[in-house]
């Protein structure tokens, strides 16, 4: 009896810290793409002060949807940023694949707003997606020009979602891979068919700005090409892939 | 003896991390709703449940079978999947599938879920982490619950959502 209870302790045990590490060390993020932060001069409590970052928008042509791991997967989008109040808060729209049994069922636009702590993250996930070779325009912007409102997501100006904003100060344009295991978990595009970033903008503090400034980033695998890419220049655009393939 | 009681002591609190480890679950029930879902978080997604009144058109068993085809990698990855049958409304969701459109006039006139029987059919126990930004040095929020809206007239996958 002692020996059955022993080994059921000890059995569950191990199942108790397997699954404890599983969940915990071994999901990892890549990126490639570009940010850039503002100057808003906002408490988050008048409208009175600066709007911040009320819009963020791109066009996204993307040739064909990546390679997949197991538990892993690979998306695009724009976001909106907020470190005012020090934590950081976020909302982007964008595409998501995360499917290795099927790119028609697998492939998904997507909506995620965060509101500073890990126990306040909402994620939508439409039924559909983009398809390949096609251009989609990506959207989120505040459903009205003060410092509070909805942060209001769209697809070729469908609605994904609307839900409470926060006041932005950065913006943020990448591709991502993530989950747990990255190993031929693909970035969008190739070196011969590239994934393209258009008609980037925001809207900040009251006026559009076309082409913002970005600081270009990458991780392993993550290639970028901005030499077409110039500030308050509305043809400007970024060449994103996985320098892989 | 000794050894007994350790093995107890070990084994209880065994019991109670594991109990920890657990994401609750708590049951809210009001105006006859009974749902596993947090009121308070699906107030913030502007998603509204009643009880409804009539029964479905399709059963169960087909409403789960479409909602592992079309998110499969929650299907892969859940331990456990629940499902419960309510009215929706969400006026901030208009992403349907022209299938969905054109299976269900109402949905397709109003734009939106209005009070729309729909199973949610509920996949649990994976870990996702969230879409972080880059550069991210806070806690990385981690998904244990992902939930699909099925069309109980049609059948038809509406919209995927997670908010734990």
């Amino acid at each position: 009896m002692k020996k059955t209870i022993s080994i059921l302790a000890m059995g569950m045990l191990l199942s108790l810290f397997s699954e404890t590490a599983g969940h915990a060390a071994t999901q990892s993020n890549s990126f490639v793409g570009g940010k850039t932060s503002f100057y808003v001069n906002n408490s988050g409590s008048s409208n009175t002060a600066d709007s911040g970052v009320t819009s963020v928008y791109t066009d996204i042509y993307t040739p064909d949807y990546p390679t997949i791991n197991a538990k892993s997967g690979s998306c695009a989008w724009p976001m909106i940023t907020s470190s005012i109040y020090g934590a950081t808060e976020y909302v982007q729209v964008g595409w998501t694949d995360d499917s290795q049994v099927s790119q028609a069922d697998g492939v998904h636009y997507f909506y995620e707003i965060n509101y500073g702590s890990s126990s306040s993250d909402y994620q939508v996930y439409s039924s559909v997606g983009p398809q390949a070779n096609r251009v989609h325009g990506y959207r989120v912007a505040k459903d009205n020009t003060n410092w509070n409102g909805n942060f209001t997501g769209t697809v070729d100006g469908a609605l994904i979602a609307s839900y409470p904003g926060f006041v932005g100060n950065g913006v943020q344009y990448y591709e991502e891979i993530y989950g747990y295991d990255l190993t031929s978990t693909s970035f969008a595009g190739t070196n011969t068919n590239k994934a393209k970033f258009s008609n980037l903008r925001a809207f900040v503090n009251g006026s559009t700005i076309y082409s913002p400034a970005l600081t270009m980033y990458f991780d392993r695998n993550g290639g970028y090409d901005d030499s077409h890419y110039k500030s308050n220049d509305q043809t400007s655009y970024l060449y994103l892939w996985d320098t892989r393939h | 003896m000794k050894k007994s009681v350790f093995f107890t002591v070990a084994l209880s609190a065994v019991l109670f991390g594991s109990l920890l480890m657990q994401p609750t679950y708590a049951n809210t029930s009001a105006n006859g709703l009974s749902t596993a879902h947090a009121a308070a978080h699906l107030e913030k997604m502007h998603i509204q449940l009643e009880k409804p009144s009539s029964n479905p058109k399709i059963d169960e068993k087909a409403a789960i079978s479409k909602a592992k085809q079309k998110f499969s990698k929650w299907a892969e990855d859940a331990t456990e999947t629940t499902v419960e049958y309510q009215l929706m409304t969400n006026p901030d969701y208009q992403m349907f599938s022209p299938e969905a459109l054109s299976k269900n006039p109402k949905l397709k006139a109003a734009g939106h879920m209005e009070k729309l029987p729909v199973y949610i059919v509920s996949f649990k126990g994976m870990s996702y982490a969230g879409h972080i930004p880059q550069g991210f040095t806070g806690d990385i929020p981690i998904h244990h619950e992902y939930n699909v809206v099925v069309d109980a007239e049609t059948g038809e996958p509406l919209i995927g959502f997670s908010y734990r």
